[in-house]
């Protein structure tokens, strides 16, 4: 039979068991609410289970010490019977007791009671609130499940909504600033070009010259006015319509690029977007299977086909051949023109044109000797100035009938020269040739050479001596010296002398345009064939006709010593011995000047009359008023882009930074090189993203590194490369290196 | 035996007598007290007095220790380190804190290298030389790590805008890579390199002055790009002072006038009219007379140009002020236009004109080939001609002697305006301004500075640099704060400092004296690793020595003073407990 006090030890620690078990929940219960609060308030994992494992056992300690669970001994829960189990008859306390104290009244009663709380066991019930916890424990535990599972989380962040831009058929597709609900752009081409019109998706256009465009902007709310930005006029201003519809229409005629700003309550603008102008290309005329001068003999048909093809791309109005006649020739020619249709059409028009046209000389009234000049010129129907093109002018000549005849005449001597006809000097020097390639050359071949450079010298001679009328066959023997033959030979040294000058051409001679007076050819020496005599001068000899050296007065006497000299000239040519002839060649030649200068007649050049040198001032060598001269000035440099290389500079200068914050003298810098920006665009489409760029740092606060970089490419693109430039270098001089100099400069 | 030496903080004379005097007084004070465990207390009373004094005598024991320590950096070879580990088990380990891993050595900071003594031996990448100034680098060996692929160099240079530069350096590759040199993504140059020590270099022509980010990027073994921020600063042109004495007016000194004037720079073009009587034009410069050659007259000038026939004329006087000017740095430059000058002009000039049978040359600029006519002379003298161009044939075209401070050069090409005629501005331009930077007059600085410290700069790491002085001690300025510097012991006036780096970006040393401005480029951590290893690991190896200290040493190590201080603590706690028990 268990004792009394055992019974209510059992009792107690059920009780305390039963506490313990509702704390527990408890504290579980709150651990939860608190995992599931600091998950909603997005704290880290380590975190909320620390907090919660620490409230939680916080919760347990206190509502421990709260309860007083370390205190509960069997006399409280023996008070509590009391109280709370009216059959136990107050008297459990008694159970504490040990039965040997009591009296006999009192161990009666101790025993009574122990069979009272025996069978009321079952019924005991101690206070607790175990079901209250667990159902708040569960239902927390549900809670925290959900937010745990479905992510709620208390977001500090707005959660970014998205704007729909309804797009509808044939607009434009990009990204539009916000606002703007839609774009329409038609273009109507000019009419002739009879192009239908359009509506491109592309804000870019690419459109014929003057065609006319027109934007349609749709907006979400009012604005207050709607603008167009171009490069190449001013700003335009929309026309506002109905329902926040804005229109414009323009006509373009220029290559650029342009931006649609408009103003609600700030500036908005769109992105830069090109115009690209596709020009009306002139008629392209191709005429083939004619050359560019033709002759058309006179037997033969006269008349030519022209058959151009003509392309324009978008229509020819009109297309005709001008021809121009010329007849006559010299001071007496006459030209006439005209103008010729084609023959296989009529009126002119379309895109392509096969034309065809003869061109019958006769018609034209051409005569042998007479020439043709002709071109096709098109016109194409661009408006309001048509362009005009024409192809090169193509000739056609009838050449004469007489002929001329290129006369070796070897006796007329009416006529001129012959042209292949060999100076002396030419002779001497094709002798010279001769001789130095006699080595080179087989012996057949330098005789027969030398024969024919005889037979040249032969027909040189003959043609000199026309002059004195004869054949030619006095030369060889004696040549008079005798100088009391002055006076005839005067005379006829000027018949000769005449004879030279209207038919002469003289190649051989020297001083042309002398217009010094002649000296007195009194001194001359003749030099048959003797290299260097020093006695030359001083000794008389009569005897040697060809080395004689009385003067030869007259020019017949001096043109026969020239004839006698080609006489042995062309003998030893003759003898395949040029060597020997060379000699007298130089004799003959140097006559031949003499003769060319004597019968030379100087005349008066008309026109220019210098002013007389006045000997007294000229060649004094007085330089009093010759002064020095200055000149002093700033070269006009134009500066490459001086914004531009200051804007680089800045640009480079934030990105080398952490915070890529500019202040607002930098972006006064950047505003400024805008405009050369925009000047570099113009030739450089790829520049407009650098544009945009420029747009967005210098209108916002905060810079997007992208902008950035792609600022300073469109910078770095549009300065242009210059050439190498001289520079100064620098240089420290210390004590060490003075003293080097110092030393070095003795041994130079 | 343990040896125990002390460490007193104060002097162990004093505390000795002081704590006797306290063992007598506590002891005094506790046989007073009528209380239990008399003997105990009196124990409880030393021992407390004992520990308090040995905390501050500090005693410690010396200890012999194997003298390997092995320090390790980063991407060392492990399994080196496991060898010497295994050789010598007793080896202390140390590793630098950027050091991740093994766990069992001992994170060692830069400052306190210096304790680290005997056989050090460093594995992996090594150490910046600053932290060299704290390690006992007398008996120091080195395992550096494997090399890694990437720049190992980079010359330090200056740049001109407008001109070719070029980018020199080297670059250490495992197999075939290629390097490109970029400005945003615009590519300037690229280079392909083989396998091992390459050096490479990347031609390009900056447009503008200023200082400028450029990007290097080089693919390594796996297809990856990697780029880095080469900074570089880029300085502008300064205008010269030129004068050119003919004696008659030329195209080519017509093309000459007209393409420096483009460029700003000063000309004074003095053509002869008659004897004595010249006709000059000053361009961007003020009238000044130079009929006379004087030294006064040419103390303005930077440059002159003229040729065999105006220097005949020149009499002796202006000869001697001439030559007089190019001795203090003054540069002359001849064109020489005729095979055979007379002999006092080749005298004057000291060099010896030898015919060469062409009258024409080729030369190849800007990796093209150009013939121009050129005078037919080579040219030759005592003293050595550096050349500034030369033909295919080696021959000088342009070419300088040396005479004191200044030079006197020569130019063969007589007719180099037929370049321009023909559209090739660009060969013009770079045949006439290497001539004209060469030899003109340098300016004079008073002060030079130099960064000894290689590139790549980080933040709060020193950065050393010398200062060339030609006159009084620098006053150097880093963000307006006077950097000390000290001079040379042996060659005075040079004078050298460190700063660090204050913030990431360009960083500006200006000196007071002459209103200079040197700038420097912080770079980021991670940025040319392989130019910083590269460095690290030579400036290693060269102090690397093979000498071995002993193997064995002794240290003093201090007794674990929380052992007295928990003495104390329990002895203190007795007494306080004893009455009460």
């Amino acid at each position: 039979m268990k004792s009394g006090i055992t019974i209510l030890t059992t009792l107690k620690q059920r009780y305390v068991r039963l506490r313990i078990i509702e704390t527990c929940v408890l504290a579980v219960a709150v651990g939860v609410v608190v995992y599931s609060l600091l998950y909603m308030l997005e704290t880290s994992t380590t975190t909320r289970i620390i907090a919660a494992v620490v409230l939680a056992i916080a919760v347990f300690l206190s509502r421990f010490f709260q309860l007083g669970l370390q205190r509960i001994s069997e006399s409280s829960v023996a008070k509590f019977l009391d109280n709370r189990y009216p059959q136990l008859k107050a008297s459990t306390d008694l159970l504490l007791i040990d039965g040997q104290e009591l009296s006999p009244l009192a161990q009666l009663q101790q025993l009574q009671t122990t069979a009272n709380l025996k069978s009321s066991l079952n019924e005991i019930r101690f206070p607790n609130r175990i079901a209250v916890f667990t159902v708040a424990a569960l239902v927390f535990m549900f809670i925290a499940a959900a937010v745990v599972l479905n992510d709620f989380r208390i977001n500090t962040n707005p959660i970014p909504t998205q704007t729909t831009n309804p797009i509808a058929q044939n607009s434009i597709t990009e990204n539009l600033p916000a606002e703007l609900k839609q774009v329409k752009v038609t273009v109507q081409p000019p009419a002739y070009t009879k192009l239908p019109g359009y509506s491109p998706t592309d804000l870019n256009l690419t459109v014929q010259e003057n065609s006319r465009v027109t934007w349609t902007l749709d907006f979400s709310d009012a604005v207050k006015k709607v603008l167009l930005v171009s490069s190449s006029k001013d700003t335009i201003r929309f026309q506002q319509g109905n329902n926040n519809q804005w229109k414009l229409a323009a006509t373009l005629d220029r290559n650029g690029f342009y931006q649609l700003a408009w103003k609600d309550q700030s500036a908005h603008a769109s992105d830069y977007y090109k115009i690209d102008i596709v020009k009306d290309q002139p008629p392209v005329i191709k005429l083939t299977n004619l050359d560019q001068f033709t002759q058309v003999a006179y037997n033969s048909r006269l008349s030519v086909e022209a058959n151009p093809v003509l392309t324009d791309d978008y229509g020819l109005t009109d297309a005709y051949i001008i021809a121009t006649v010329s007849k006559g020739s010299g001071e007496s020619v006459k030209f006439r023109e005209e103008k010729i249709r084609f023959s296989n059409t009529g009126k002119i028009q379309g895109r392509q044109l096969n034309a065809h046209q003869t061109l019958d000389l006769k018609r034209l009234g051409m005569e042998p000797g007479d020439e043709l000049y002709f071109y096709v010129e098109a016109i194409d129907n661009k408006i309001p100035d048509a362009n005009h093109t024409r192809t090169e002018t193509y000739f056609i000549s009838i050449p004469d009938t007489a002929q001329d005849v290129m006369a070796a005449d070897g006796g007329l001597g009416v006529d001129l020269m012959p042209e292949y006809f060999r100076s002396q000097r030419q002779i001497i020097i094709d002798t010279e040739k001769l001789i130095r390639e006699k080595k080179a050359i087989t012996k057949k071949e330098f005789g027969s050479r030398s024969n024919e450079l005889g037979y040249d010298q032969k027909v040189l001679r003959l043609r000199y001596g026309q002059f004195l009328g004869e054949e030619a066959e006095s030369g060889v023997g004696p040549v008079e010296t005798h100088a009391d033959d002055d006076k005839d030979e005067h005379d006829e040294s000027k018949k000769a002398a005449d004879m030279v000058k209207e038919f002469g051409h003289q190649h051989d001679t020297e001083n042309e345009h002398n217009l010094v007076e002649e000296k007195d050819p009194t001194k001359k020496d003749v030099d048959g064939g003797k290299k260097e005599n020093l006695l030359e001068g001083f000794i008389h000899e009569h005897d040697n006709e060809e080395s004689a050296t009385f003067f030869y007065q007259s020019l017949k006497m001096k043109l026969k010593a020239a004839l006698a000299q080609m006489w042995d000239a062309e003998l030893y040519l003759r003898l395949y011995e040029p060597e020997k002839s060379l000699p007298y060649q130089y004799t003959a030649l140097k006559l031949l000047k003499e003769i060319s200068n004597d019968s030379r007649i100087y005349v008066h050049r008309t026109g220019f009359e210098p002013p007389p040198i006045k000997e007294e001032k000229r060649l004094t060598a007085d330089l009093n008023e010759i002064f020095t001269s200055r000149y002093s000035y700033e070269a006009i440099v134009n500066k490459y882009f001086p914004n531009t290389v200051a804007a680089l500079q800045i640009t480079e200068n934030a990105l080398s930074r952490q915070e890529k914050v500019l202040s607002t003298k930098e972006k006064n810098v950047l505003l400024n090189s805008g405009t050369e920006l925009a000047q570099a665009a113009l030739e450089n489409p790829a520049l407009l993203r650098g544009l945009t760029a420029l747009k967005t740092i210098t209108s916002a606060d905060k810079v997007v590194t992208e902008d950035l970089i792609a600022l300073r490419k469109s910078y770095w693109l549009a300065l242009p490369k210059r050439p190498a430039s001289a520079d100064r270098n620098s240089l420290t001089l210390h004590a060490l290196d003075n003293k080097l100099i110092q030393n070095l400069s003795p041994a130079q | 035996m343990i040896a125990i030496q002390f460490n007193s903080l104060f002097y162990p004379g004093w505390v000795a007598a002081i704590s006797f005097l306290a063992v007598i007084i506590f002891s005094w004070l506790e046989i007073r007290r009528k209380q239990k465990l008399l003997p105990v207390r009196l124990f409880a009373v030393i021992v407390a007095v004992v520990s308090l004094s040995c905390l501050t005598l500090n005693p410690s024991r010396t200890v012999t220790k194997s003298s390997d320590t092995i320090l390790l950096t980063l991407n060392y070879d492990a399994k080196a380190m496991d060898s010497l580990l295994g050789k010598n088990s007793n080896s202390q380990l140390y590793k630098l804190s950027n050091v991740s891993d093994p766990g069992n050595a001992m994170t060692i900071n830069y400052r306190d290298l210096n304790e680290l003594k005997g056989n050090i031996t460093l594995l992996g990448e090594g150490l910046p030389d600053y932290a060299l100034d704290y390690i006992d680098t007398s008996a120091i060996t080195f395992v550096p790590s494997v090399m890694q692929e990437g720049v190992t160099g980079i010359l330090p240079k200056i740049y001109t805008a407008n001109q070719v530069n070029s980018l020199e350096g080297t670059y250490f590759a495992r197999g075939p890579r290629s390097l490109v040199l970029k400005t945003g993504d615009i590519t300037l140059d690229s280079i392909s390199v083989n396998a091992g020590l390459n050096s490479f270099t990347l031609t390009f022509t900056p447009k503008t002055p200023g200082r400028f980010l450029y990007t290097l990027a080089h693919t390594d073994y796996a297809g990856n790009v990697i780029a880095e921020q080469f900074p570089l600063e880029v300085k502008s042109q300064q205008a010269l002072n030129i004068l050119v004495l003919n004696e008659y007016p030329t195209a080519e000194t017509r093309f000459l006038k007209n393409y420096l004037e483009r460029q700003h720079h000063k000309l004074t073009l003095r053509n002869k009219i008659t004897r004595d009587k010249y006709r000059t034009e000053f361009t961007n410069t003020p009238d000044v007379n130079v009929s006379r050659i004087t030294e006064n007259v040419l103390r303005n000038f930077d440059l002159v140009v003229t040729d065999i026939q105006s220097l005949a004329t020149l009499s002796n006087a202006e000869k001697h002020a001439l030559e007089q000017s190019v001795n203090e740095g003054l540069g002359l430059l001849t064109i020489i236009d005729n095979p055979a000058p007379p002999q006092f002009v080749s005298d004057f000039l000291k060099i010896r004109l030898s015919r060469v049978k062409s009258d024409s040359a080729s030369l190849i600029l800007n990796k093209q080939r150009l013939k121009i006519p050129a005078t037919a002379a080579a040219i030759s003298s005592t003293q050595k001609i550096t050349d500034i161009h030369t033909d295919v044939t080696t021959r000088a075209l342009s070419g300088y002697l040396q005479r004191g401070l200044g030079k006197i050069g020569f130019q063969l090409l007589t007719t180099t305006f037929s370049l321009q005629l023909s559209g090739r501005e660009d060969e013009y331009a770079t045949i006439w301004s290497n001539v004209i930077t060469t030899l003109a007059r340098k300016e004079r600085r008073v002060y030079n500075l130099e960064f000894l410290s290689p590139f790549p700069y980080r933040i709060d790491e020193p950065v050393a640099f010398r200062v060339i002085a030609a006159g009084d001690k620098p006053v150097v300025t880093f963000d307006s704060v006077d950097v000390p510097m000290f001079e040379d012991a042996i060659i005075g006036n040079v004078w050298y400092g460190k700063i660090w780096a204050s913030h990431a970006g360009w960083n500006t040393l200006a000196i007071r004296q002459d209103s200079t401005q040197h700038n420097f480029f912080a770079s980021q951590e991670d940025e040319w690793k392989s130019i910083r290893t590269y460095n690290q690991q030579k400036s290693l190896q060269r102090i690397a020595s093979k000498t071995n200290s002993p193997a064995t040493i002794t240290a003093a190590q201090p007794l674990p003073r929380l052992m007295f201080f928990v003495l104390f603590l329990l002895a203190a706690g007795f007494l306080w407990l004893a009455p009460k028990l």
